[in-house]
């Protein structure tokens, strides 16, 4: 205590002086400057956060009481967008008997099916029943559903990777939108936008993986719209997108379990992005004619991070190619 | 009536503390004797009602496990550093206001050592609550802690950084309230601690693209963010404890501002006109 007292003396003294302000504010610098280099909130969840774990505890009357507290800002706006895209209403599932038959014919309406939010025939709460349904997105089940473009969720994403830059999911989500809206300038956008969550998150393998995944869409895109396009044009982009594959693998392998992500939901979407880059990366390279590189890559793959029916064809593909002994 | 509420034990002459002591002593009686305070455990009680419920009804499942322990633990810091907050941004400015600080100026102390002795008591009462808290919390789940997965290295780090973290709430409340309202300072110092990272994203993603964006970012960058001390959420989701470097790192990053706030507010204290 003594220490500190004397401690917090000098310091006090130092104020008196415009070199003593000069010495404190010297010191106070490191702080933007340790604020910078160390990121503990930048890391990878491990525990309850499978679909399976989440599912789990939602079955639990505790944990569901209490989590309604832990649901943070950014998890409002996830939790409100997936409700939103996914129909726009909270439809629970309703399969008639003619559903199962095939004999719908598109004319039956869904009058009389259940809905999440309750229609005014069936909702004894009045007043109270009609302000949730103006509220919140409700349309009534006898009309058909109206289907809207994913683009106008974008805001929630940006508005949820503003709030929290690690989200990414809502980084992941937000450019496939944009990548796939249709707009002229929807590529370049969600280029911008990846690049944003890579800034923020730089040793994350998913990002990578889709930005190598906007690539492989801008060839796609340009192979159908651009006459005489060759392979010799696609070479740029092809080398580009390779890099970032081979860094999502460099950056994947540094945190992947040495049996892979196991799990529905975020662990799956994790371990696809990274078995996606280890399939890219062979692709690529066999695009750009390194056939030899492209068989080493594949063999290393597989004794590195396991095997999949994807990297067993390259393997044999390549060797039968290259005539070398399988 | 004659209550059986705390009396303060007169302060022997003999005490060789010093003169911070003495008025931490004094702060915490009276932090002691506030019933306010009991809120804040009635909060905790609730908490542990329910998690010894699910236990005694066998709720073990490791998924729920881990997000009420993460509640409990949540609970423990949020509450401490409520009651540190409010400690603390109050107890200057009603000295002032009931005139009591006069006769305790007119003894022979310094006016650092008043502050000093006040920043002491408030980190205690906030350590308490949050030694007490987490130790209840750790005592519900204890045949499961840690659980698979969790580090317990990463336990103890987030606990030695949330002490950081509270300390560091302390001194910045203290220096507020010498000079801004006491409301004031509770709203601006809350908002800091529990939403201010996400308030500086957006204003970080807001004027990035703008000429004085780098400006604002390095501004920004100069206040200490919360979110880098209280990592008790990154030990119940399982991430590895933070390298040596790391943890040496944010406990500067903590000590630092706190210090520099005690010898700013003693400063300022030292030349008020009261």
């Amino acid at each position: 205590m003594d220490f500190i007292s004397s401690l917090v003396s000098r310091i006090e003294s130092l104020f008196r002086t415009p070199w003593g302000v000069c010495g404190v504010l010297a010191v106070y610098l490191l702080i933007p400057i340790l604020g910078q280099r160390i990121d503990p909130g930048d890391y990878t969840p491990v525990l309850g956060y499978s679909s399976e774990a989440q599912s789990s505890r939602n079955t639990s009357a505790v944990s569901r009481l209490f989590g309604e507290f832990r649901t943070s800002m950014s998890d409002i706006m996830f939790l409100k967008t997936e409700r939103y895209i996914h129909s726009g209403v909270g439809y629970q599932a309703h399969i008639t008997e003619k559903d199962l038959t095939g004999e719908d014919d598109g004319t039956d309406s869904g009058a009389g099916s259940e809905t999440l939010i309750r229609t005014p025939s069936d909702d004894w709460r009045g007043f109270i029943g009609d302000l949730e349904r103006e509220i919140k997105p409700w349309s009534s089940p006898e009309f058909h559903m109206t289907h809207q473009k994913g683009v106008e969720l974008l805001p929630w994403f940006r508005l949820m990777t503003l709030v929290n830059p690690h989200r990414i999911r809502g980084y992941r989500i937000g450019a496939f939108l944009l990548m796939s809206s249709g707009e002229e300038d929807g590529l370049m956008k969600a280029r911008e936008f990846i690049e944003e969550g890579i800034k923020n998150n730089p040793k994350n393998h998913e990002l990578q993986f889709m930005m190598v995944r906007t690539y492989q869409h801008e060839i796609s895109q340009n192979r159908a719209k651009i006459e005489g396009w060759t392979d010799e044009d696609e070479t740029p982009l092809l080398r580009t997108a390779l890099k970032h594959a081979q860094k999502a693998i460099e950056f994947g392998a540094v945190v992947r379990p040495e049996a892979g992500w196991k799990g529905k939901g975020r662990p799956n979407e994790m371990e696809d992005s990274f078995a996606g880059c280890l399939h890219y990366e062979i692709f690529f390279l066999r695009r750009l004619g390194l056939d030899e590189t492209a068989l080493e890559k594949a063999i290393h793959s597989k004794r590195s991070y396991g095997t999949d029916p994807i990297i067993e064809s390259e393997i044999q593909e390549l060797r039968e190619k290259l005539g070398k002994d399988i | 009536m004659e209550s059986a509420a705390i009396q303060p034990r007169p302060v022997e002459i003999e005490d060789q503390s010093g003169p911070p002591m003495l008025v931490a002593r004094v702060v915490w009686l009276e932090i002691r004797r506030k019933e306010e305070y009991l809120a804040l455990f009635i909060l905790m009680g609730l908490y542990l009602m329910i998690a010894i419920g699910a236990r005694l009804v066998g709720d073990n499942r490791e998924e729920s496990v881990a997000l009420m322990l993460n509640m409990g633990l949540f609970l423990s810091s949020a509450l401490a550093a409520i009651l540190t907050l409010l400690t603390a941004a109050g107890l200057i400015p009603s000295e002032i206001e009931n005139r009591t600080l006069y006769p305790l100026l007119a003894k022979p102390v310094y006016r650092r050592d008043v502050i000093l002795g006040k920043f002491f008591a408030t980190v205690c009462a906030g350590l308490f609550v949050f030694g007490v808290f987490t130790l209840l919390t750790l005592l519900t789940w204890v045949q499961m802690f840690p659980m698979p997965g969790q580090d317990l290295l990463m336990f103890i780090q987030a606990s030695v950084l949330q002490v950081i973290a509270i300390s560091l709430l302390a001194s910045i409340a203290l220096l507020m309230s010498l000079k801004i309202p006491k409301a004031v300072t509770i709203l601006a110092v809350s908002l800091l601690y529990f939403a201010g990272d996400p308030i500086f994203n957006i204003v970080r993603s807001m004027t990035r693209d703008l000429f004085f964006g780098k400006g604002i970012d390095g501004l920004l960058s100069c206040i200490p963010h919360f979110s880098k001390l209280t990592l008790l959420q990154r030990f119940t989701d399982g991430a590895p404890a933070l390298g040596l470097g790391e943890f040496l790192g944010l406990c500067l990053y903590g000590m630092i501002p706190t210090l520099v706030f005690l010898g700013l507010a003693s400063h300022l204290f030292e030349r008020r006109e009261i």
